[in-house]
Formats: structure tokens, C-alpha cells, sequence
């Protein structure tokens, strides 16, 4: 973070100007008095995402964390229209909210004369694997819907399950680190590039500890003029056994050490839009996570190597998409933003 | 608790007691620390970098400053002490009793009930803080 | 359009409906042996007949999950399905009727898996039947279309609120071609009315929230929410008599509950649902002409089932023949036995009642079964039901 502002950039078209943006408590979309776990990363992006954009938005939101500690009736926290349906289809009832505006504006029934977002939300646990299959329906049907998925790397709601999306080494609650099997066997899937790969107009991958990015990307994706889909990691202190405090600190050490590589697919076109200056061993990225503790102890150093050896493969695949389609540019110099 | 005659039906949150869109701010999660965060107004330098990172829309603003906590809902988290860049930090925690028994004279307000809350304390001695270790780039 | 008779099948009279109905959004996807209503309609979307929004989505869960986005969007939306499908999507039917949101539903009822059978049965009606759903049984293509166009009224009646489907048997009622009158457009949209959504998120200057969970001890809203749900179904009732009644006033046929024939004076009665109530009714003719009293319930609404009038209707008779086209699996009976048991039960002088399981996996019920079915009745009622009240027609014993 700068530690001094340039205050003269106010006016500047384009820039994120916080303190313009900054508003008060009751134009928050989501109200405080919700029961996410304190420091959980979730509500970090989702306030991220409405300090972005200011369209009127339906969201259509998934079981899951979010759902449950913010809409546990008598209280819902939501200021705007949201419909929370099951666990593995808010992206087929987003479809439905998209068809209905629609068919509501061809007939002259919704009169309303600003552009009414659509916006799916769902955990890794929603996105990765059960709602995979609504998921990759809507994207192809080209549906104008945002989809964003807070990462948080397991079926955290539930207790710390693991899910596709659970790191290698990692233990959780049904992939215990024990005397026999050390944590999940298995690599994680990349759903960002599986999300690329269905040729929608934007695909990126963002994380909360950069907000400048973030906020490009999600307005980006609203103003594609379709489908769209948003990858956050999202630090579960509760699960991931971290120091609450140090949450963002520890995402931007996955960032830092390209676990989690930021970077969008706009048409067709691979853009890294952070390359680290000094790329950080994966251990940075291992360490003060209690999950992973286990992987760096004695005997288990192959785990390690083959937990770096995955993230620079995939690293290295990440760049070289991006030369091939285009996405490398000229340095452009640095500005200073809020 | 309203009788299954009067909810409105399928269960929905709508524009009426006791289900309204946002009534969440009725529920306190202010007390489910120990602790409570102080804000440093004389330090703050209004970036709002703790406003962005707050999970729970505790920092509160208006018109581009930071005028304080509500502490009603604030789970003391630590992200806003984190990612305060200004040196001495702008934000710190101390102990709830610490705050209530009144370590300072200039206490101005603290409830740990629900409704709109904001204190700024100031502390008499401002402590002095250590060059923070490998702050990250920026972006 | 003006009135004209078509000759279609049922699948196609379900499209000619939509068609009329013209709705903001269907979700579907194709499953035998419902899958040309699909394709019917969409040939009108194609055409500009009709201002729809066609989603064909990539499973049936996603096109109820899609169904109920629209509708609390605040479209009138619906679909149609089959058997798996239907049971692909059994959470989210639940989730609409919980949700109160008017959607319709063509059910083309067929046998469901394992072993794998495309043919009609109602076990896919009776998986549902726990759902929260209106349920209403057509015998013919006729019926199918008339059904569907009162189904969008009822549902959506302010009294009511509660998602309904409009079964056709499969590969009978679906397949078969009849004549069907299909009425006058205006006169049809004059009929089904605007629709008004409650609580639409589209209203966006009015936030509501859909589908908060709710599960904090001492302040949860469950319980409640179910008992709003028996009370619109009792309510119900009254809404399918009345919009039967005008549906008869404006376009000559009127509908009921049930449909009783032939019962004025009847002994033994046979019950059943759906297509083959046809041929009961050709027995019931034979049997009449031979002098012997014999008539047929049609039940048509069987959720909310009409306990009361059932009761009144049947109880004056001697035996009574419940033939189910869904198998007992472990229960005493197939359900409509058990609904219809239910009814009569606490009488002095209850008719004895026996049961018949036909039709599993569209095997073919003729007239002959039925004559069977009456005789072991008719010995039944003299000589004591037996242990076992569970028959089968037409199987290879």
C-alpha cells in the first residue's frame, strides 16, 4: 500500500478514487449484523464488488457460507433482490432471471429504464463441483449474467470438507493429514481456464488483497454484454487454520508466489495482469496455514517439490497462453492510484 | 414471532417488520470479541484502505473521511490494523476492559448494543510502532 | 386464431396451450416421452408465434432451478417433463412450492427407472406427490389441453399460490392423435389474464429476499411456512370448482373434482386416474347394459385430494375397485388406494375395497382386465376382501 495519496487524482476518468467511492453504512448492499466468521474473505470481495459497480442487481446466490450467514431468516443482510434457490443452480436461476427480464422487456412490462445486473454467487463448493454442470450451461448459453466464486478452497459451510478446489497436501475434514495419507492426494482443478475455455466474452481471476485489479475486472465483467465469470480467492481462517489478521497478507502470498496467478481472458485474449517482482517459494505460500502444516515437516519434503514443481508448470503455461494470444503489451509506467 | 397467518408467504424477507431486506443490522456481532478497535483520528490519513478491506462495513464514511467504528458490529478482525499503511497505525486493538474502566479520559462512547454505534477513543500516549516488515507492492 | 378442431396429439395440444398462453419464460429439457411438447413450442418460438424467452437448459434440475429464477423474477413460466426427469429435479420442486410461485407444469407421466422403460405409468406423478404441488389428471388430449390452460388460473389465484402440473399418460395421451378444439386466442387470453407477480426481483426499489434459510432455534420460520402451505391447498379445492365452472361457462366444457360416471345408483365402482379411465368407461357401458350396476370414479384433482367429496360420492356402495397405475412398493396398497381407504375409513358401513395395479410400464389394460377386475370384486364384497387386497392386471404371474 502507498503510504501517501496523491489526493489531486480525484478527477481522473478511469481511476478508483476510494475516497470518492467510499460511502455510508446504510447504502452498504450487504448490512452488517451478518454471521460470517470474523476475517473471512468473502464479504471482503462481495463489499469489493459493490464499491465497484452501482448497477441495480438481482443476485441469485448458492448454499454456502455467504448464503447462510446472510440470509438466516429473521435476518437477511441483502439490500438488494436475491433469491437463494439450492446449492448446485444458481446459475441456471440466474438464467431465469435473465430470461424473465428479457421476455418482461419485449412485452412492456419492466419498465425500469436502467440495466438491471444479473450476479451469481457461489463458493468453490457451488462452482467447482456440484453446480459445475449449471454453471458451464449458462456460460454457453450466453446468458448476460456475472458469475463470481469466492475460492476458499473446501466446503467450508459445512465443517472444511475438501472440494476440487483444495490444494494438494492439503487436510480438511475428509482428507485428514494422517499416518498413512498425508492430506489430499489429488491436484486441484483450474476452473478459471475451464471457464476460458467455453469462449465467453471475459474470465478472470482477481483476489481481495488487490482492490485496483479487482475492481477493473468486475467492472469489466458487467460490461462485457454477456456471460462473464470471476475467480476470488478467499482466505477461511476457521478451516485454513490462519491468523485472522494476517487473511490478506496470506492471500497476497498466494498471489506472490503465482499459487494464484491474477489474470483474465477478454475475448480470446490471455492477459497476466500481475507478474510478481520477486516470485516467493511456495513454502511462503505453506507456511502459517495449519492445514498445511504437516507438509513441512520432516519426510515430507516431496511434497513440497511437487507442490512448486505444479505451480510453475502451471505458471509457465499461464505466460505462455499469454504470448501466444496476444496478451503480452509494452510497459506501460506505473500510476499512482488510491 | 409473527403467527404463520402473518408472515408473508414462502417464508420471504420483504419491505415489512419483521422480515425486512438489510434488518440484519439489528443483530449484534459487536460482542462476539473480547476486544475492542480503537481509531486514531489526529493519525488517520483517510485512505480508506481499511474501509475496502473490512468484511463486516465497520469502518464508517462520509465524505471521504473516516469518522469511525460501529462497534455493535465490528468482530475485531484485524484486516483494517493490517492494512493501514500510516506508521504510527492509525488503528489498534485493546482489551474490552481496558476500554470500560476509562484508560483514558477522552473516552467518548461505547455500547455493545445494536443500534448505530461509533466511538472515537483517543488514546494520551501514542505508542511508538516498529518499520513494518515487507509491506506489498503495490498494485 | 379463432375456435378450430385440430387434429394433434397430446404432446402437441399441451404446445397449442402455450402457444395461446404465450408465457414470459420456459425452461426445459427433452426427455421421453414428453420431449415433443418441447419441440412443438419451440417451433413457435421460432416462428415469432409468441414473445417467449426459450431456455433449453442442460438438465431437468437446472429447468425447474431456471423456472423458479423466472418466477420470482416475476414471470409466468413453465416446462414439462418426464419420470427421471421429474425426479432429476424433485429438490427444486419442493423449493417452488415452499417459494409459493405459480409455475405450471405438463407432466407426461412415465415409468421410472431401473430397468429403464419409456412407456406410461403414474409413478412419476406419485414421486411428486409429497412436493407441495397441485396435481391434475387428464384422460385425453382434450382434457390435457383444457387442464393446462384452467392449471395457469389456479395457480395463480390469490387464495392459491401454489405451483401445479397437468399429467398425460405417456406414449397414450401424449402420442395419440384425437381431435381437440382449441379455442379462440383472444378468448383464451381473456381467460388466463395478466399475470401479477408477488414480490418480483425485479422490483428492485423493493429488495426481498428469496429463500433465506431458516434455522435459528426459538425464531425460525419453518414450521409456519408449511402450515401456509396445507391452508392454500385447502383453499385450493374451492379455486379448481370454480375456475371449472367458469372454464364450462366460457367454452362449454366444465370440470370437477372428479368426474363421476355412471355411479347414480351404482354397487361397485371402479376408481382410477388418467388415460385409461376411457376404456373403464366402455366397461362400465357393457357391464350397464347388462344390468349390472356398475360405475366409474375419475378422479382428476389428486392434490389437494378432495376427501370430502369422495367420501360422499362412494360411500353408499357395496365394493369398491381402486386401480393404480403406480406400484405399493411396500405399502398396504398403490396410493390412490390408500387415499381413497383413508376416505371412507370411520364409516358404519364402509364399502369393502380391494385394489388393482395396472399399466406399470405402459403394459396395456383391456377391457377384459376390467371385467376381471369387477368379478373378483363383486366375489370379494360377498365373501371377505382376504388377506391380501393387492391385485395385478395383466401381469405374467
Amino acid at each position: 500500500m502507498p503510504a501517501t495519496i496523491d489526493r489531486t487524482s480525484d478527477k481522473k476518468e478511469g481511476t478508483l478514487n476510494l475516497r470518492k467511492i467510499a460511502f455510508e453504512q446504510d447504502k452498504e448492499v450487504i448490512a452488517p449484523g451478518h454471521k460470517l466468521c470474523p476475517g473471512c474473505g468473502i464479504t471482503v470481495i462481495m463489499r469489493q464488488l459493490f464499491a465497484a459497480v452501482d448497477y441495480p442487481m438481482i443476485v441469485a446466490n448458492a448454499t454456502g457460507c455467504l448464503e447462510v450467514c446472510s440470509g438466516n431468516l429473521p435476518y437477511t443482510s441483502w439490500r438488494v433482490p436475491w433469491i437463494h434457490n439450492a446449492f448446485e443452480n444458481c446459475s441456471a436461476t440466474a438464467s431465469g432471471v435473465d430470461a424473465a427480464m428479457k421476455a418482461m422487456r419485449r412485452k412492456g412490462k419492466l419498465l425500469e429504464e436502467r440495466p438491471i445486473k444479473v450476479l451469481a454467487i457461489g463458493g468453490d463448493g457451488g462452482t467447482y463441483d456440484i453446480g459445475l454442470q449449471a454453471l458451464s450451461g449458462a456460460m454457453e448459453r450466453g446468458h448476460e449474467l456475472v458469475y463470481l466464486c469466492f475460492d476458499n478452497q473446501g466446503y467450508m459451510n459445512t465443517g472444511g470438507q475438501r472440494s476440487s478446489s483444495t490444494p494438494f497436501g492439503s487436510s480438511t475434514k475428509t482428507t485428514p493429514a494422517g499416518k498413512k495419507i498425508p492430506g489430499k492426494q489429488q491436484e486441484r482443478k483450474d476452473l478459471t481456464l475451464i471457464m476460458a475455455a467455453h469462449h465467453i466474452p471475459y474470465t478472470a481471476q482477481a483476489s481481495p488483497s488487490r482492490w485496483p485489479d479487482l475492481a477493473k475486472k468486475i467492472r469489466k465483467a458487467f460490461d462485457c454484454g454477456g456471460p462473464a465469470f470471476l475467480n476470488c480467492l478467499s482466505v477461511c481462517p476457521t478451516d485454513w487454520k490462519t491468523d485472522v489478521q494476517q487473511g490478506l497478507n496470506i492471500t497476497q502470498t498466494a498471489v506472490d508466489t503465482c499459487y494464484w496467478p491474477l489474470y483474465e481472458v477478454e475475448r480470446g485474449v490471455v492477459r497476466v495482469t500481475y507478474k510478481p517482482k520477486l516470485k516467493k517459494p511456495v513454502t511462503d505460500w505453506l507456511a502459517n496455514q495449519g492445514r498445511f502444516k504437516h507438509v513441512l515437516k520432516k519426510g515430507n519434503e516431496w511434497m513440497v517439490e511437487k507442490i512448486q514443481a505444479e505451480v510453475d508448470r502451471r505458471w509457465n503455461m499461464l505466460l505462455a497462453l499469454e504470448a501466444a494470444t496476444g496478451g503480452v503489451e509494452e510497459k506501460k509506467p506505473v500510476k499512482a492510484e488510491a | 414471532m409473527p403467527s404463520w397467518r402473518e408472515m408473508p408467504i414462502g417464508g420471504l424477507g420483504v419491505m415489512a417488520v419483521p422480515l425486512a431486506p438489510g434488518n440484519s443490522v439489528e443483530y449484534d456481532t459487536g460482542s462476539w470479541s473480547s476486544q475492542v478497535l480503537v481509531f486514531h483520528e489526529g493519525i488517520c490519513i483517510h485512505c480508506m484502505q481499511c474501509w475496502i478491506v473490512c468484511p463486516d462495513s465497520t469502518i464508517l464514511a462520509k465524505d471521504g473521511k473516516v469518522i469511525g467504528i460501529d462497534h455493535g458490529h465490528c468482530k475485531d478482525c484485524g484486516l483494517c490494523v493490517e492494512a493501514c499503511p500510516t506508521n504510527p497505525n492509525s488503528l489498534e486493538f485493546v482489551d474490552a476492559a481496558d476500554a470500560l474502566v476509562g484508560a483514558t479520559d477522552t473516552v467518548k462512547n461505547i455500547k455493545y448494543s445494536v443500534s448505530a454505534q461509533f466511538a472515537i477513543m483517543e488514546k494520551p500516549e501514542k505508542p511508538a510502532r516498529a518499520p513494518k516488515p515487507d509491506a506489498p507492492a503495490s498494485a | 386464431m379463432t375456435q378450430q378442431t385440430l387434429f394433434l396429439t397430446g404432446n402437441e395440444a399441451i404446445a397449442e396451450a402455450w402457444r395461446q398462453i404465450n408465457p414470459d419464460v420456459v425452461a426445459a429439457y427433452p426427455i421421453t416421452p414428453s420431449t415433443t411438447i418441447m419441440e412443438s413450442f419451440t417451433q413457435s418460438v421460432a416462428d415469432g408465434l409468441v414473445d417467449t424467452e426459450m431456455i433449453c437448459v442442460e438438465s431437468e434440475h437446472s429447468a425447474m432451478s431456471a423456472c423458479v429464477g423466472a418466477a420470482a423474477a416475476g414471470g409466468r413460466v413453465m416446462t414439462a417433463t418426464s419420470a427421471n426427469g421429474l425426479a432429476l429435479m424433485v429438490e427444486v420442486l419442493y423449493i417452488a412450492s415452499g417459494m409459493r410461485l405459480p409455475i405450471t407444469l405438463a407432466l407426461a407421466t412415465r415409468a421410472l427407472s431401473a430397468p429403464l422403460n419409456i412407456h406410461g405409468d403414474h409413478s412419476d406423478a406419485m414421486l411428486m406427490r409429497d412436493a407441495g404441488w397441485i396435481i391434475l389428471f387428464s384422460e385425453g388430449v382434450q382434457e390435457a389441453y383444457d387442464n393446462f390452460l384452467q392449471a395457469v388460473r389456479i395457480a395463480e389465484h390469490p387464495d392459491v399460490r401454489l405451483p401445479v402440473a397437468v399429467t398425460l399418460d405417456g406414449m397414450q395421451t401424449t402420442h395419440q392423435l384425437e381431435n381437440l378444439i382449441s379455442e379462440d386466442d383472444e378468448a383464451v387470453r381473456d381467460f388466463i389474464g395478466e399475470f401479477k407477480p408477488y414480490y418480483p426481483l425485479v422490483d428492485v426499489d423493493n429488495p426481498v429476499t428469496y429463500g433465506a434459510c431458516s434455522v435459528s432455534f426459538g425464531e425460525d420460520f419453518y414450521f409456519e411456512s408449511k402450515r401456509q402451505q396445507e391452508e392454500a391447498f385447502k383453499q385450493a379445492l374451492p379455486v379448481i370448482e370454480a375456475i371449472g365452472k367458469e372454464y364450462g361457462n366460457r367454452f362449454g366444457r366444465s370440470y370437477e373434482l372428479y368426474e363421476a360416471y355412471q355411479l347414480q345408483g351404482a354397487e361397485y365402482a371402479l376408481v382410477m386416474m388418467g388415460a385409461n379411465a376411457g376404456t373403464a368407461k366402455d366397461v362400465v357401458d357393457e357391464l350397464r347394459a347388462e344390468g349390472k350396476k356398475v360405475g366409474l370414479l375419475k378422479l382428476r384433482s389428486f392434490r389437494p385430494f378432495p376427501f370430502a367429496a369422495v367420501t360422499e360420492v362412494l360411500k353408499g356402495l357395496r365394493g369398491i375397485a381402486v386401480c393404480d397405475r403406480a406400484a405399493p412398493r411396500g405399502s398396504s396398497g398403490g396410493p390412490l388406494f390408500q387415499e381413497i381407504r383413508s376416505a371412507l375409513y370411520g364409516l358404519d358401513q364402509a364399502p369393502t375395497i380391494i385394489n388393482f395395479i395396472y399399466g406399470l410400464g405402459g403394459r396395456q389394460l383391456m377391457p377384459e382386465h376390467l371385467r376381471g377386475a369387477i368379478e373378483k370384486l363383486q366375489v370379494a364384497t360377498m365373501t371377505g376382501p382376504g388377506d391380501d387386497l393387492v391385485g395385478y392386471l395383466n401381469l405374467r404371474n
